[in-house]
């Protein structure tokens, strides 16, 4: 059985990455674009490291380093929590390569823990690049003994287990409760962006604590912090007085994720086929009559197609939809607290009309920090012949895809603008920037994303989550779309708003330059030459 | 109706999948194409319809060249794919709704039109259902009825019999001979040497990318059958 598990393991590895693919083909374009591609992982995972190692220290320097490992204990673990949850259910009971594993000897238990295994593997590498700078800094600032090392490295290890197995069974749940309706996809999304929003609030609290304890400086802080993460998740705790050398919270630091998920995999190995029924099952009424049929304009017709694609996957919808979700969110968080309370949180005096003046960049980040038309292309995957052989230009069908982003973007864009207008009661020039700015950003982002997804295609996937949230597509779209909106911000906030007026206009002008020169770029991509990147 | 000219395809790596093909056909034609796995069938299928690009040579739809109008030649054209991936978050109505959306087909044609097929194929009542509830052979069904909405030139198929009922198959003929009484042409792709024999009046075999063959059934077959020929053309050449 671990031989399977090894080799059911390596070979959904090497899919996850492209490696097998990239270690055959002999197309040269696509080693340079995952050559590239590695580079800017490899930027993003330096600048992680770069960023818990600078937080860790922050901590450290003011005497709080004992709060370190179970803070980033923490952090890990909701993270892994949000990051699998979406995928979790999908990669778990996705029946495609079930069907052709389960005709071969090969048992039930393999398939599951071997599918498990690499989530694990995939967390276990993203919870290290936070979980090893800390141990750097803290082993620095505390000098423990070797013991410590190893019960750090042990609870590391283990770390993944929990979230892991408690996003599995929540998927598992929404899938259920889902499949049980009509709307199925509609219903499963709103019960994953309810979870995930709780998260982000769950989140948000513990960083609320954190800029409540820098501000006051409570010289039992450390202590409060410290209960209080505890209070949110036990293991956290149980990590710190491990840590402490308390062998009992050693063993339930690594008995308890354990014995919950083995409890696990016994359980799905049982109703695993149930599961996967249930998640898989279409309903078909087959009581069709012949009716009136309307008549529409060729994009009106793929626009229309292109949006029941979207609102088809659950996957597609709560990946992309986030970061309008925190638009709102952060717009109706600002009204809430006022603007007034936000520069005494700050603790900067007179910064309210600067702030005034940033709110369209930032609000243009968070709608940018998402985008639907940078997978749009990919999603076609196995059904692109379709539009490659219809009488359908190019410029369509890209035109398409951007209405549908726009379509889905506008409420929230409008929503959001909305309450900010009402949160700081801007003036004409501040209200017609409020409303400009994120305007162009987000079709800044629709066309920006389809550039991206012409550059890497990737048409031939067995899973939308490959393509939804470990694309290279969607990663360079929100690095571009993140930093172009956070270079403006940056450059207001240390000129001040005397410059504002002018780096927004300017901001507006480079904006609408790049995206009509990528959007008239993207029409000479012919549908032919896509599907031979 | 659809001429090719010296095509030549070379894919990425520099595997050459078809060299220097030609063939005609033409109106009215039932054209078989028929050869081994990864003879080049599928690959000149798709370089015909639009798929792929290709290398040398030309290849010409009703007098236009794929290359340089592809659209007026795709608006003349229809393709059936042997492995039929539809979109399968549109219900059968909505998938048939939107190729007629996109060949321009009139409302009250499409609904002549759709009812006509789908009563043939008998797939009417599921036609409100997600096509992710069909069945390999109603997917089939649907694009084939989805290719013969905006009554076609030229018909690409590509293995066609392949996951039909007998009935299903039976009344694909049928539309095949219809179309061509209309005054169409159809070019298809099969392994199926007895139905390519009864049906087609022009028949081409490839192999290693190359056309070994090619030209009238009853001149090609003599008193001979399609399968020895094939057999014997196969293992001569």
């Amino acid at each position: 059985m671990t031989k399977q598990i090894f080799r059911l393991c390596r070979l959904q590895l090497g899919n996850l990455f492209g490696i097998n693919e990239l270690r055959y083909t002999k197309d040269k374009g696509k080693r340079a674009r995952f050559i590239g591609l590695s580079i800017v992982w490899i930027m993003l995972i330096i600048m992680a490291v770069g960023y818990v190692a600078a937080f860790s220290y922050g901590l450290a320097s003011m005497e709080m380093v004992e709060i370190v490992p179970m803070y980033l204990y923490a952090v890990a673990s909701l993270l892994i929590l949000i990051f699998s949850f979406f995928k979790a259910g999908n990669t778990l009971f996705a029946m495609k390569g079930y069907e052709m594993l389960i005709s071969l000897p090969v048992s039930r238990a393999s398939i599951i823990i071997s599918r498990f295994a690499c989530m694990y593997l995939m967390n276990l590498l993203m919870e290290l690049i936070i979980m090893i700078p800390g141990l750097v800094v803290y082993g620095y600032f505390a000098t423990p003994s070797v013991a410590v090392y190893v019960v750090f490295l042990l609870g590391s290890l283990f770390l993944p287990l929990l979230p892991l197995t408690i996003s599995s069974v929540l998927g598992a749940v929404i899938t259920a409760i889902s499949s049980r309706t009509r709307h199925k996809s509609l219903v499963e999304t709103v019960l994953m962006l309810i979870v995930v929003i709780g998260a982000l609030g769950g989140s948000l609290f513990l960083s609320d604590n954190e800029s409540q304890f820098t501000e006051v400086m409570l010289k039992n802080m450390a202590e409060t912090l410290s209960v209080q993460i505890g209070g949110m998740y036990p293991p956290s705790i149980w990590f710190q007085n491990a840590l402490s050398g308390d062998l009992g919270s050693l063993g339930l630091l690594l008995g308890i994720p354990t014995v919950i998920f083995v409890a696990f995999v016994a359980i799905l190995q049982k109703y695993f086929q149930m599961i996967c029924a249930a998640i898989h099952a279409v309903s078909a009424k087959n009581n069709y009559k012949m009716t009136k049929l309307q008549r529409s304009s060729h994009i009106t017709a793929l626009w229309h197609k292109e949006l029941k694609r979207y609102f088809a996957s659950s996957i597609y919808v709560t990946n992309t939809v986030v970061g309008y979700v925190m638009a709102v969110l952060v717009s109706a968080g600002i009204l809430f607290m006022g603007i007034g309370q936000i520069e005494a949180a700050l603790g900067i005096p007179d910064i309210g009309p600067v702030i005034i003046k940033c709110l369209p960049f930032g609000l243009s980040c968070l709608l940018c920090m998402t985008s639907i038309s940078a997978c749009s292309i990919s999603m076609e995957g196995n059904t692109f012949w379709q539009i490659q052989t219809l009488p359908v230009t190019a410029k369509e069908f890209y035109d398409s895809k951007i209405l549908a982003n726009l379509s889905v973007a506008a409420p929230f864009y409008l929503v959001s603008v909305i309450l900010l207008g009402l949160a700081v009661k801007p003036s004409a020039w501040e209200l017609i920037w409020l409303l400009v700015i994120p305007d162009c950003y987000v079709i800044f982002s629709c066309v920006v994303g389809i550039t991206v997804n012409l550059t890497f295609p990737v048409l031939k996937w067995d899973n939308e989550v490959r393509i939804v949230k470990q694309s290279a597509s969607m990663l360079v779209t929100m690095l571009v779309g993140v930093i172009s909106s956070i270079l403006p911000l940056l450059v207001v906030v240390f000129t001040g708003e005397a410059l504002a007026g002018f780096i927004s206009l300017l901001t507006v002008v480079i904006l609408l330059a790049v995206t009509c020169f990528l959007y008239k770029r993207n029409q000479r991509m012919e549908l032919i030459r896509i599907s031979e990147r | 109706m659809l001429e090719i000219k010296n095509l030549t395809k070379v894919y990425k790596g520099g595997k050459k999948a078809v060299s220097n093909l030609n063939l005609s056909v033409e109106a009215g034609d039932i054209y078989g194409f028929i050869g081994h796995n990864g003879a080049g069938k599928t690959t000149t299928i798709k370089c015909i319809v639009g798929i792929h690009d290709f290398d040398e040579g030309e290849i010409l739809v009703n007098g236009m060249s794929v290359k340089e109008e592809p659209l007026q030649c795709k608006a003349v054209m229809a393709f059936i794919p042997d492995n039929p991936d539809l979109y399968e978050y549109l219900t059968g109505i909505q998938y048939l709704n939107f190729i007629a959306d996109i060949f321009d087909v009139s409302a009250s044609e499409r609904e002549a039109r759709i009812k006509e097929e789908a009563d043939a194929f008998e797939i009417t009542s599921a036609l409100g259902d997600l096509i992710s509830s069909y069945s390999h052979g109603m997917k089939q069904k649907l694009a084939i009825i989805g290719a013969l909405l905006h009554r076609p030139k030229l018909l690409i198929l590509d293995e066609p019999f392949v996951g039909l009922d007998p009935k299903a198959t039976l009344v694909l003929k049928n539309k095949m001979h219809e179309l061509c009484k209309e005054g169409s042409a159809i070019f298809f792709s099969t392994h199926v040497l007895d139905v390519a024999e009864k049906l087609c009046n022009k028949v081409a075999i490839i192999r290693g990318g190359q056309l070994i063959a090619s030209g009238n059934m009853e001149e090609l077959t003599q008193n001979s059958s399609l399968e020895s020929v094939f057999m014997e053309v196969i293992s001569n050449d």
